[in-house]
């Protein structure tokens, strides 16, 4: 249903072009949720931003296709991209950002966006934000509140219940439970969950956040400096991941289960996206590194049916002895 | 209630203003009766010790400020010497003419600097915009007095089309008497209307860069709004923000900012009266403008504050 | 233990970042040379400014470039002298009022508390103000002398600079740099001025230039309207003598007007020069 092939996002800045997103492809079909991981600064919200095509003034979709339902919308013009937006691709933006106009009362916001793409009456526009509200387990009282009396579980919602107002076809979560405390992201996380299956939705999930996506999400793409380095079904990423990176980010993260060991944290640094690198985009940082990783850089090649992996030694035994101790 | 609130910080404001004109009176070189009477008077001996009476220099300090606050809050500035009348009612007579002038070039420079500011920040980046914004920057460096006496060399006595000052002769009347002013109004309102205007126009453009630099900005643009919605309803409704902040400022300094303008038009408002009050050192007079214009600038800045808190709903959750 | 972050390199993005806009350096430029002139004005100045040479009301020619005015003193010579009570009173207020406004705020913003709240009613108190009344009033009261001018104005002007320090203290305040130092056994007095200072320093920088600009006007407006000092050459009382002849000494209006203007509007390039520098306006990064 969504095809990405080959995405390039770039952003100018003083002294050249930054490589946000560096060759992007993925898919994803109806129903399915892909949960697109990685540090902050790999690139995965410019991915969000290009399917919305709401980059910022100096950001712009240098290459590649996104291709919804057939149609490639890089090529749509401003006011057909205006008409597709929200009713067959929307966004869930983080409540801990500034997503809301402070100053209009919050039911407002919403009617006022369901308002400016479906043909109805103030009242019964209303009326569905209230039905959406209550979805969500936001009281109708709140319709009237502002958003800086909104508590930041309740702000998410809102903002959730903002993205479902044209029933779409793809939501993008962009990092939905940051800067919320634990029990209020399980239950965002549980609405989620419960608002995918009540209305068969496809979701494309963007986190820093290993385990959210571990619970939530179908499917799995790596991010780093601007690339997929690895992709799979949910399940085979966990229990064999095929990538020093993805290594890195699951022994970085404390499991309940299991056995007790040392957490471990990748050392050095993200690359830096305005200069041209060499070989692999994480062979400075990677234990398995070796001459051919600093020379020629991998490709996005299948290890084991739809499981793929940016590394040279994805297939070898080589990849079992990553250690980052 | 906020205004309430608002309203009842009244009170201690004016006081510790009385109370800093009467420090300044106390602190003054010299006999303060010279300085409760003005310089003119300093001859006249009965009236200084009638002054000494009327205000108890003889009584110890507290008693003194508990007169001086008691008669200020009657009204009663004292007496001018120099006009031979209350202070107050030297004070009222005046008034009318600042407003003349300062309420129209106020309007027009807040209405059409938001304007322009706004206009100018959705092309920024444009030859159009860089200019503009650097002329208004000149324009704001400009001294209002140096514009207005090259306004009078240029249009009053070179060209000769206009008039070099004054509000009217005394002795018209009815509408010729408008058109009079009217004439008379053009180049000072000018002046004030090219040195305050950019002012807003910077704070417009700034405001509104900032503004669509927001989050919720970008978020509206993913929910499919139309841009000139966004820019209305989103944009504008929270730059505007600084701009009432800034207009109510202003307005607090309706009458500080005429002593320029007035003095070099010669128009009769509270503005020359403080520089002739000034020069002629009649400091009742001054004082009472000091405590006027107080007055007002605290009044001001009490409706500006409640005008915002309306249009800001952060503002009363605290 | 070091840990004041190193002000010397940010003094040298700081530059680079000042250099971009064209006009900062222009201002700069110019306000330099103001200075200049205002130090080497007994030296460059053809005569001596109140000196009766000349007839009264001359045009400019090779002898007097600008002419002279009501009395007979040559107008250029005053122009360069009139310089020295500018930028005295322009950088004498703003460092007055940067001086008490940064200390006031920064303890304000550190210590909290009722101190805290003494001080900020304070700031509010005196904003509370109309300046120019009171500017007017204590000049005329106490006599019209330059430093009783620059106290009342930098009297008036010192709570912004509070202001912007304390909001500034509050938040870097709670830096883990700060607590390090604090646990490190450092005084309170040693962190506030050697460490948070120096770093939050900044906008008050950039407000210290549109200070220096509004303290010139202040001083032309005042020997405009005769509450200048009457012993000092300054511009504003060029102008108020020229008003009253302004056909005969046209080039005395332009001249001494146009000087207030450009150092005004210097400083201001100055202060956009500086906003430049202190926001680095990078591409919005929502990598």
């Amino acid at each position: 249903m969504l095809k990405v092939n080959d995405l390039k996002v770039y952003y100018s800045v003083s002294g050249g072009w930054l490589r946000a997103v560096d060759g992007v492809s993925f898919g994803l079909e109806r129903g399915e949720t892909l949960g697109l991981v990685g540090e902050s600064g790999c690139g995965k919200t410019s991915v969000a931003l290009a399917l919305m095509r709401v980059l910022p003034q100096n950001g712009r979709i240098m290459y590649g296709e996104i291709m919804l339902d057939g149609k490639d919308i890089t090529k749509l013009s401003e006011e057909e991209m205006r008409r597709l937006r929200w009713n067959e691709i929307s966004m869930i933006f983080q409540a801990a950002l500034n997503a809301l106009d402070p100053v209009h009362r919050i039911g407002s916001q919403l009617v006022e966006v369901l308002r400016a793409h479906k043909e109805v009456t103030k009242d019964q526009a209303e009326e569905t934000v209230t039905r959406l509200f209550g979805m969500l387990g936001i009281p109708r009282s709140r319709m009237q509140s502002y958003p800086h009396e909104f508590s930041g579980g309740m702000k998410q919602r809102a903002i959730i219940a903002m993205s479902l107002l044209c029933d779409p076809k793809v939501i993008i979560a962009d990092e939905p439970t940051t800067a919320l405390d634990v029990v209020v992201q399980d239950q965002i996380l549980e609405k989620l969950k419960q608002m995918r299956k009540e209305l068969s939705l496809s979701m494309i999930l963007i986190s820093h956040d290993l385990s959210i996506v571990a619970e939530t999400c179908s499917k799995v793409a790596i991010m780093y400096g601007g690339k997929i380095v690895e992709s799979a079904d949910a399940g085979a990423i966990f229990k064999y991941p095929r990538h020093p990176y993805t290594i890195g980010l699951i022994r970085s993260f404390p499991s309940i289960l299991g056995a007790l060991r040392k957490l471990t944290s990748i050392p050095g640094s993200p690359p830096q996206l305005t200069l041209p690198i060499q070989g692999c985009v994480y062979a400075p940082r990677c234990p398995i590194a070796q001459e051919r990783c600093r020379v020629e850089e991998p490709a996005l090649l299948a290890v084991d049916g739809d499981h793929y992996s940016r590394c040279h030694y994805a297939k070898q035994s080589l990849i079992h002895e990553v250690n980052y101790a | 209630m906020y205004v309430a609130k608002r309203v009842l910080q009244l009170v201690p404001l004016m006081f510790i203003i009385i109370c800093l004109n009467f420090v300044l009176i106390n602190m003054a070189p010299g006999d303060p009766a010279l300085a409760l009477a003005g310089a003119q008077a300093g001859s006249n001996q009965e009236y200084l010790e009638m002054l000494r009476i009327k205000f108890g220099l003889d009584k110890p300090i507290h008693e003194r400020l508990i007169i001086y606050v008691s008669r200020v809050v009657q009204l009663d500035f004292g007496y001018s010497y120099f006009y031979r009348r209350p202070v107050f009612d030297v004070i009222w007579q005046h008034i009318p003419a600042t407003l003349i002038l300062m309420i129209p070039s106020f309007i027009l420079a807040v209405i059409v600097g938001t304007l322009l500011g706004a206009y100018a920040a959705q092309r920024r980046g444009s030859r159009l915009e860089a200019a503009l914004t650097t002329t208004n920057v000149g324009f704001y460096s400009l001294p209002v007095f140096w514009l207005g006496i090259l306004e009078i060399l240029v249009f009053a006595l070179i060209l000769r089309v206009l008039p070099t000052g004054g509000m009217i002769p005394a002795t018209e009347t009815g509408t010729e008497a408008i058109l009079d002013i009217l004439r008379h109004l053009i180049l000072p309102t000018l002046a004030l209307f090219l040195t305050l205007f950019p002012g807003f126009y910077l704070l417009a453009r700034a405001s509104v860069i900032e503004v669509m630099r927001e989050d919720f900005i970008t978020t509206f643009r993913a929910a499919g709004l139309k841009e000139n919605a966004i820019l209305y309803n989103h944009a504008l409704r929270n730059a505007i923000l600084p701009e009432v902040t800034a207009a109510g400022l202003l307005f607090g300094f309706l009458f500080a900012g005429s002593v320029l303008v007035e003095t070099v038009f010669s128009w009769p408002g509270m503005g020359r009266l403080a520089y002739q009050a000034a020069m002629l050192r009649d400091y009742p007079l001054l004082m009472g403008i000091f405590i006027i214009g107080s007055a007002w600038f605290i009044i001001a800045n009490l409706a500006t504050d409640i005008a915002y808190s309306f249009l800001d709903p952060r503002v009363l959750y605290e | 233990m070091k840990t004041q972050v190193p002000v010397l390199s940010s003094m040298r993005n700081f530059w680079q970042g000042y250099k971009r806009d064209r006009l900062g350096l222009v201002g700069l430029v110019i306000v330099i040379a103001y200075i200049i002139v205002a130090l080497l004005a007994p030296y460059i100045s053809p005569y001596p400014p109140e000196a009766l040479l000349f007839s009264p009301f001359l045009s400019p020619d090779q002898q007097h470039f600008l002419g002279t005015d009501s009395l007979g003193r040559e107008v250029v010579s005053r122009l360069i002298w009139g310089t020295r009570i500018s930028i005295v009173f322009g950088v004498g207020v703003a460092g007055l009022s940067l001086i008490v406004g940064v200390i006031l705020g920064a303890v304000a913003g550190y210590y909290g508390g009722w101190l805290d709240n003494l001080l900020s009613r304070s700031f509010e108190v005196v904003l509370m103000i109309p300046s120019i009344f009171l500017i007017i009033l204590v000049v005329a009261m106490y006599g019209s002398n330059i430093v009783n001018a620059m106290l009342v104005v930098a009297f008036t002007q010192w709570p912004w600079n509070a202001r912007i320090t304390r909001a500034q203290v509050l938040g870097l305040k709670g830096r883990t740099y700060v607590q390090a130092a604090l646990l490190s056994g450092a005084s309170h007095m040693r962190i506030l001025f050697l460490h948070i200072l120096p770093n939050g320093i900044q906008p008050v920088l950039a407000n210290a230039s549109l200070q220096m600009a509004y303290a010139v006007l202040v001083e032309a407006s005042l020997s405009f309207l005769g509450l200048g000092d009457p012993n000092q050459v300054s511009w504003g009382q060029m102008l108020r003598l020229a008003q009253s002849n302004p056909l005969r000494e046209p080039w005395t209006i332009i001249s001494s007007g146009a000087a207030i203007f450009l150092l005004i509007l210097s400083f201001n390039f100055l202060s956009m020069g500086l906003n430049a520098a202190l926001n680095p306006r990078y591409a919005e990064r929502k990598v």
